[in-house]
C-alpha cells in the first residue's frame, strides 16, 4: 500500500476543503486530517497546497477565518464556509457527480 | 472570484506586511504542531515524532515559502524589493551611477529634441486650411516624374474642372548683394494665384494681383 498515489485528484482539493469545513470551523491541519480519516487514508493532502489553497478560497469569498483557541488551548486560524462558499459546493459536487458517472459508464461499457 | 475581496486582502498583507507574515508563519508552524502532537498521541517520542512529521509533511520552510507567495501583493513585493536591491546597489557605484544617468539623460533628450523638430517638418501636414485638398502635378518622362511645362500647366488651368484653381512655381535662387558680400537666397518664383490656392494670405504686404501680371495666367 505504500507506493500506492495519495494525491488529491487535481482540481477535486478545492471541493473537498469547503465540504470538510461545511461540517464545522476547524483549521488547517483539523482539514487535512479529516480528509485523510474520511478518505481511509486513499487521500493525503499535502500541507503547501493546503494552506495556499484555504489562502485562495478565502480571497474567493467562500471562506472566512479567524484565529481561535483550540481545544488543547492553543491559537490556531479556524476557517469558516461562508453563504457564497456552500453555493460553489453545490456547484462543485453536481459537476464531480456528472463527471464521476460518466466515467463509471464509460468503465463500465463491454467489449 | 470577487476582485474587492482580492484587494483588500492584498493590500492588508502588503501593508500590514510583518503581520501578515507572521500570520502564515504561525498557521504553518501551528500545523506542524498539531502534526507532531497527532504523532505522538500514538506513541512515538518526542524525536522520533518531529522526524515521522517532517517525512510526512515536507520541510517547514518551504511550505512557509510556498504559502507566502500566494497572491498578486507578493509580486507587487518582490518587485519593490528589486527596486530597493537597485538602488542600493546604484548608491554603491556612484562613478557608474553618474555615468549612466548622464547617458541616458543625453539620450533621451537627444531623442526628444530630434523627433520634436522632425515631427511637425517631415511628419505632421503643414497648417494650411484644407492641406488634404492640395495637391502638386507632375508630368512623367519614361517613368520618371518631371516638373510641368508653363504651356502643359496653362492648357490644364484653362480646360481642368477637376479644381478649383492653379498656380504654378519653380525653384529660385536669386543672389542678394550689398555692401559687404553677396549672398544666395533660397526661393520660389510663382504665378499670381499661388497664395489662393494654398488658401493663406501673407501677414505685410498685399497679395499678387492676378489682373495685373504681365503674362496671361488663367489659374486664379
Amino acid at each position: 500500500m505504500n507506493d500506492a498515489n495519495t494525491d488529491v485528484i487535481q482540481g477535486t482539493l478545492d471541493m473537498l476543503i469547503l465540504k470538510t469545513v461545511s461540517l464545522e470551523p476547524l483549521h488547517g491541519f483539523g482539514i487535512a486530517r479529516r480528509v485523510e480519516q474520511i478518505s481511509r487514508s486513499v487521500f493525503k493532502v499535502n500541507p503547501g497546497s493546503l494552506l495556499t489553497a484555504l489562502q485562495r478560497l478565502e480571497r474567493a469569498g467562500w471562506l472566512d477565518s479567524e484565529w481561535r483557541q483550540t481545544e488543547k488551548a492553543r491559537r490556531a486560524k479556524f476557517y469558516r464556509l461562508t453563504r457564497a462558499g456552500r453555493k460553489q459546493l453545490d456547484i462543485e459536487t453536481e459537476d464531480w457527480n456528472r463527471r464521476a458517472s460518466a466515467i463509471a459508464r464509460l468503465l463500465r461499457q463491454e467489449g | 472570484m470577487s476582485l474587492a475581496r482580492q484587494i483588500r486582502f492584498g493590500l492588508g498583507k502588503l501593508f500590514a506586511r510583518h503581520g501578515a507574515d507572521d500570520d502564515a508563519a504561525d498557521e504553518v508552524r501551528q500545523y506542524f504542531d498539531d502534526a507532531v502532537a497527532a504523532w505522538k498521541e500514538r506513541g512515538l517520542s518526542d524525536d522520533e515524532a518531529r522526524r515521522a512529521a517532517r517525512c510526512e509533511l515536507g520541510n517547514p520552510v518551504a511550505v512557509g515559502e510556498q504559502v507566502r507567495t500566494y497572491g498578486w501583493e507578493n509580486a507587487v513585493r518582490t518587485f519593490v524589493s528589486d527596486l530597493r536591491f537597485a538602488a542600493r546597489q546604484l548608491r554603491h557605484n556612484a562613478g557608474f551611477t553618474v555615468v549612466s544617468v548622464l547617458t541616458l539623460a543625453l539620450g533621451i533628450g537627444a531623442s526628444t529634441a530630434i523627433f520634436s523638430a522632425v515631427n511637425p517638418i517631415l511628419f505632421e501636414p503643414l497648417p494650411y486650411p484644407d492641406a488634404s485638398r492640395i495637391l502638386t502635378i507632375w508630368d512623367s518622362y519614361h517613368g520618371a516624374r518631371s516638373e510641368l511645362a508653363f504651356g502643359t500647366y496653362r492648357e490644364l488651368a484653362q480646360r481642368s474642372h477637376t479644381f478649383e484653381s492653379m498656380a504654378i512655381f519653380e525653384p529660385w535662387q536669386p543672389a542678394l548683394t550689398g555692401a559687404a558680400h553677396a549672398e544666395r537666397l533660397e526661393g520660389q518664383s510663382v504665378s499670381a494665384g499661388f497664395f489662393s490656392v494654398l488658401g493663406i494670405a501673407p501677414v505685410v504686404a498685399a497679395i499678387f494681383n492676378p489682373r495685373k501680371t504681365s503674362i496671361t495666367d488663367p489659374g486664379s
